[in-house]
């Protein structure tokens, strides 16, 4: 037990993926303007670096064997390869690879710095955690236009692809006004988007309650401080539980041993049974 | 077996890392869309590629390779006589070149149904899809056209000369094969490509000219103008044209 050492590793990879989101990204609108482009990196759009691009088209593929329009071979490899990311390790990707899980959580920390202790705990638990759902309506939503039309519907309300794309003039008014609704709710809540409207969370979230490695309390070193809850983003009870089996757990890691709580070998990202000290 | 920060890190790379390189070597991975359309799966044209998963990201080359119809017809058809390399004009130029129009929609599906009607293939056209006048001429010289097809042909064709939107001013511009040359007038909103419709070569118009001609939807007032000329120089000799061609 005592203050834990500040752990960098989670960030270090975060400042990576969006780093390369974004430089692809400015180097694809150097492509399509015909300007030189940055050596030794792809030029490739979003839409093909995105596993969600690989969700949307699955109805299409084995319907008709081939992708949706837009949508490209390397969506549908990311995809598998999350998929099976996310299988062993749960959704490690929304933890420590979307550059627009991180893009909300570094705006967050200016709402903590406002609101401190309030911050993230501005809506109901009642009401928030009906509101938690709302990802799967979307993601519905998304999947079932998306069959019927054979189009990626949902790019014009992309926040995620204006935020890398702004600069283009390619992007819809309604998908700016949705990235500045996100912004400014990420004052208030931590990863708003991932938690209500995020329709790859939502897939991923499923793996939580089959994956390999999980989150796991040891209740009889645990000495029932709440420090898991009070730090974990998503505003999981990790201190109720034995194995946390939440839909919306990240695998950001925030409530182990390794960060937040005090005790030594009592909250573990692990897979086999938690060791019962004697 | 517990894992920590450390170990979660390196292992999320080595996923991203060993699967993209994977799929490259089996040549599965591929950030450019396919430039293929896909084929019938099944009935009287099974294998042959079908003209309703042409993309708006496909050049004429793709299309004439696909398709094996002559780029040159491709270009003629849908107004890009002028163009230096009609091999990389892509689909959905043509919505960026024609613009939005109130009587329906010159795009990626115009081609669709052009490439099908060529190739006699199957294709239903979306509802507001149009077809140049040239297209059609070109169909009606070249491809086996059943009646049907020309019924469908004629209540979509639309004059590429009509299609600049500063100019339609909400009428209805849908042509009718009832037009006849004599009423064609020189005017300074008069396209290039007006003049190439009615039957005037690109050599004439640069020839009265002295300068390469412009865009074909360029109207000629404005082309005079931005190279410094007056068009009433120029309108007297065109109305000479024109008035021999309708002999």
């Amino acid at each position: 037990m005592g203050k834990k050492k500040s752990d960098y590793t989670r960030l270090y990879v975060q400042i990576f993926f969006f780093a390369l989101i974004a430089v692809i990204s400015i180097n694809h609108t150097l492509a399509e303007q015909g300007k030189s482009t940055i050596p030794f990196l792809s030029s490739a759009s979003l839409h093909a670096l995105c596993p969600f691009g690989g969700v949307v088209t699955i109805y299409e593929y084995f319907v008709s064997g081939r992708f949706i329009k837009k949508i490209h071979e390397s969506s549908w490899i990311l995809m598998w390869i999350t998929f099976a990311l996310t299988l062993v390790f749960g959704p490690v990707f929304c933890g420590w690879v979307c550059p627009f899980g991180a893009f909300q959580e570094w705006f967050g920390k200016i709402g903590k710095k406002i609101f401190r202790k309030r911050y993230n705990h501005f809506i109901p638990y009642g009401l928030d955690r009906w509101l938690r759902y709302l990802r799967y309506i979307v993601l519905v939503w998304i999947v079932y236009v998306t069959a019927i039309t054979g189009k990626i519907v949902f790019a014009d309300y992309d926040p995620y692809f204006v935020l890398f794309n702004f600069w283009t003039g390619e992007v819809a008014l309604i998908g700016v006004i949705l990235l500045l609704v996100i912004i400014s709710m990420s004052l208030f809540v931590e990863r708003a988007f991932c938690k209500y409207g995020c329709p790859l969370g939502a897939v991923l979230g499923i793996f939580n309650f089959f994956r390999i490695f999980s989150i796991k309390r040891n209740t009889t070193t645990c000495i029932d401080c709440g420090a898991c809850t009070r730090n974990c983003p998503m505003n999981i009870h990790v201190d109720t539980g034995g194995t946390v089996r939440n839909h919306q757990c990240i695998t950001c890691m925030q409530c182990t041993s390794e960060h937040a709580c005090p005790v030594d070998d009592t909250v573990e990202l692990m897979t086999g049974r938690m060791e019962v000290a004697k | 077996m517990k894992l920590k920060s450390k170990h979660i890190a390196p292992m999320v790379l080595a996923f991203f890392i060993i699967g993209i390189a994977g799929t490259m070597l089996l040549n599965l991975w591929s950030t450019e869309l396919g430039k293929v359309p896909a084929q019938y799966q099944s009935g009287e044209f099974e294998g042959e590629y079908d003209p309703s998963d042409i993309r708006g990201s496909y050049t004429f080359e793709d299309i004439s390779k696909a398709f094996e119809i002559p780029v040159e017809d491709l270009a003629k058809a849908f107004g890009f006589t002028d163009t230096p390399d009609p091999n990389i004009i892509k689909a959905k130029d043509l919505e960026e070149t024609y613009g939005s129009l109130e009587q329906g929609e010159l795009g990626t599906d115009s081609i669709r149904l052009f490439v099908a009607f060529y190739k006699g293939l199957p294709f239903m056209a979306e509802e507001k899809t149009l077809i140049p006048r040239l297209a059609v001429s070109i169909l009606k010289e070249k491809a086996n056209l059943t009646e049907e097809q020309k019924t469908i042909l004629k209540e979509r064709t639309i004059s590429l000369s009509e299609l600049r939107p500063s100019e339609t001013e909400g009428e209805a511009q849908v042509a009718t094969e009832h037009e006849t040359t004599e009423e064609f007038v020189i005017k300074g909103n008069t396209t290039f490509q007006e003049l190439l419709d009615f039957g005037i070569t690109q050599e004439e118009i640069e020839k009265i000219f002295g300068m390469p001609m412009g865009k074909p939807g360029e109207a000629l007032r404005d082309y005079a103008t931005n190279n410094g000329v007056e068009f009433s120089e120029f309108k007297a000799a065109l109305e000479a044209l024109v008035a021999s061609k309708k002999q």
